[in-house]
C-alpha cells in the first residue's frame, strides 16, 4: 500500500532539517557568508520539494548545486522544469544505488545527503527499511570513494507494524568488507525487532555505525518522530553532521 | 537569464509566439475541463513503463535503459500534443512509441543489430529490422501459445492500429490538421476521443507484447506487479490469453 506524507514534510524541514543544516553550513564553510553553495542531493518528488526551496531561502544552496532523485519518470520530467541542475531517477533509489551503473557516481561527493524515502511513494511491506539502510550504506560508501569529507546526512522513513530484521541488516552490511572494520556489532537488540521505539533506536545506531565504518564521526545528531494522522504508522527522521 | 520581451521580437516571430501561447493555453483548458479524468488514466498507463524498466534492467538493461525512456516520452508527448489540440502530432507520437516497443523486443535478443541500428551503419531500405510484416514476432513460441489460448491474433490488432497511425504520419486526408474553415489547432471532442482510443489500444498492444516477449522476466515478478501490468490491458481476451498461455498462477479477476 502506498502512503503519502508530503504534508508532514514541511514540519520536518522547519523543526529538524533546516536548523541542523544551517549549523552544518556554518561549520563546513565558515568563510562563505553570502551563500554556502552546499552541494545538495535529495530524494524528493514533484509534489513537495520544499527542502530545496527552504535551503535556498536560507542561503545554504542554489539550484545549480542541487541533484535530486525521484522514482517515477513522469515526476522526473516535471522536476526538470524547476531549473534543478541534475534530475535523476525513474527507478527506486534503493535498487539503483545497489546496481553497477548507478548514474549517481559522477555527482558525488555532496555536502547534504537527504535520503527521504517517504518522498518516493514507498510500498509498505516486509524488508523495506532493511533495503533503505542497505542503500544508505552504499551512499555513504560512494561519498567515501569520492573523497567526501564533511556532510550532513538526513534519513527519513515510515515506521510501520512490520518487524525489522536486525540480523539481515547486519549480515548485509558486514558482507561489504572494509579494511580494519570488525562489523556493525550491534548486539543490544532482539531479533526481529517489533517494538516501535526499539526500531528507531536500532536505525539510529545502525546509521551511526555505518558512517563510522567509512571513517566518518558524528559531531551532532538529532531525530524526530511524527504521528501520521488517521494511521498507525509514524514518520521517523534522523539528521547527523558527519566529519572526518 | 534575462526575461524575454515579446515586443522586441521580429514581426512574424512575435505574431507566432503570441498566437501559439493563446491557442495552446485555451486548448489545454478546454481539453482538461472535459477530459481531465481520462488524461489522468492515460498518464497512469504510462507509469507502467517504469515497472518494465525495472523488470528488464538486469538482463536487458543495455537496450531497455535506452529505449524505455523514449517509449515513455513518446506517450507523454502524445498526451501533451493532444491536450494542445495537436491531434495529428499526438497520433504520430503513438506510432513512434509502438515502433520503439517492437524494436525493444527484437533488439533485446539481437544486441549486434541494436548496435548497428544505433550507429546507423546499415541501410535497411525502409524495411524494419525484424523483416517483413510481423513474422518474426508471430514465430515466437509465447506469441503462438497466446494466440492459441486467447483465440486472438495479436498482430492483426497491431497491424490495424499501426495502419491507422500511419495515416497521420503520411498526412492522408482524414488525418489532416487543418480544415477549410480553420487552420490553427483547436480542441475537438471527436478528435480527442479518437486519439484517446488509439492511445489505449497502443498501450494494450505494447503491454501484451512485452508480457510475451519478456515472459521469463514477467513471470518471475510477484503477483502484485503482474496484476499491475495486466490492469493496463483493457481487452479481457488478451488478459485471459496471457494468464492461460504463460501461465500466471494467481486466481480471481484482475
Amino acid at each position: 500500500m502506498m502512503i503519502n506524507v508530503d504534508a508532514l514534510k514541511d514540519r520536518l524541514i522547519t523543526e529538524l532539517w533546516l536548523p541542523i543544516a544551517i549549523e552544518a553550513g556554518t561549520g563546513f564553510y565558515p568563510k562563505l557568508r553570502k551563500n554556502k553553495k552546499m552541494r545538495l542531493f535529495s530524494l524528493t518528488n514533484d509534489r513537495n520539494f520544499n527542502e530545496i526551496v527552504r535551503f535556498e531561502e536560507n542561503k545554504l544552496t542554489q539550484r545549480e548545486n542541487v541533484a535530486v532523485w525521484t522514482k517515477d519518470t513522469l515526476k522526473r520530467i516535471r522536476l526538470e522544469t524547476e531549473s534543478i541542475d541534475i534530475v535523476l531517477g525513474g527507478s527506486p533509489y534503493e535498487q539503483s544505488i545497489l546496481g553497477n551503473n548507478c548514474p549517481l557516481q559522477e555527482h558525488f561527493p555532496r555536502d547534504i545527503i537527504n535520503l527521504d524515502f517517504t518522498s518516493q511513494d514507498p510500498d509498505l511491506g516486509n524488508g523495506r527499511i532493511e533495503k533503505e539502510l542497505e542503500s544508505l550504506e552504499k551512499t555513504v560508501k560512494l561519498q567515501d570513494q569520492k573523497q567526501g569529507k564533511n556532510f550532513l546526512l538526513i534519513y527519513t522513513t515510515i515506521i510501520d507494524s512490520n518487524n525489522l530484521n536486525k540480523g539481515g541488516v547486519i549480515q548485509t552490511s558486514d558482507s561489504i568488507r572494509v579494511n580494519g572494520w570488525s562489523g556493525l556489532n550491534i548486539n543490544n537488540f532482539l531479533q526481529p525487532i517489533s517494538d516501535e521505539s526499539r526500531k528507531e533506536a536500532f536505525i539510529a545506531e545502525t546509521i551511526q555505525r555505518m558512517c563510522q565504518k567509512y571513517g566518518y564521526r558524528s559531531s551532532r545528531t538529532d531525530n524526530k518522530v511524527v504521528d501520521i494522522p488517521i494511521r498507525n504508522e509514524k514518520l521517523y527522521s534522523m539528521v547527523g553532521i558527519y566529519m572526518r | 537569464m534575462a526575461k524575454l520581451n515579446p515586443n522586441s521580437l521580429p514581426e512574424l516571430t512575435k505574431s507566432m509566439f503570441l498566437g501559439q501561447q493563446k491557442w495552446s493555453a485555451s486548448n489545454w483548458d478546454d481539453t482538461l475541463k472535459k477530459h481531465s479524468r481520462d488524461a489522468e488514466k492515460l498518464l497512469n498507463k504510462i507509469k507502467i513503463f517504469d515497472l518494465w524498466k525495472e523488470i528488464l534492467e538486469i538482463k536487458y538493461g543495455g537496450v531497455s535503459n535506452e529505449l524505455i525512456p523514449e517509449i515513455i516520452m513518446d506517450a507523454y508527448i502524445s498526451v501533451h500534443f493532444a491536450c494542445m489540440g495537436l491531434y495529428k502530432q499526438a497520433n504520430v507520437c503513438l506510432r513512434a512509441q509502438l515502433e520503439t516497443a517492437l524494436r525493444l523486443v527484437h533488439f533485446s535478443t539481437h544486441s549486434i543489430e541494436f548496435k548497428w541500428w544505433k550507429d546507423g551503419i546499415v541501410d535497411q531500405g525502409g524495411q524494419e529490422w525484424w523483416g517483413k510484416g510481423y513474422d518474426y514476432f508471430c514465430r515466437l513460441e509465447e506469441v503462438k501459445a497466446f494466440e492459441k489460448a486467447s483465440n486472438q491474433a495479436l498482430f492483426n490488432v497491431v497491424k490495424k492500429i499501426y495502419k491507422i497511425l500511419s495515416k497521420y504520419v503520411h498526412s492522408e486526408v482524414p488525418s489532416f490538421q487543418t480544415t477549410q474553415f480553420r487552420l490553427s489547432p483547436k480542441y475537438k471532442i471527436d478528435l480527442y476521443k479518437k486519439w484517446s482510443d488509439n492511445f489505449k489500444e497502443v498501450q494494450d498492444c505494447i503491454n501484451t507484447l512485452f508480457s510475451l516477449g519478456f515472459s521469463v522476466e514477467f513471470k518471475a515478478r510477484n503477483t502484485n506487479d503482474q496484476k499491475k501490468i495486466l490492469r493496463i490491458i483493457r481487452f479481457e481476451k488478451f488478459k485471459k490469453g496471457l494468464r492461460k498461455s504463460l501461465p500466471l498462477k494467481f486466481k480471481g479477476r484482475i
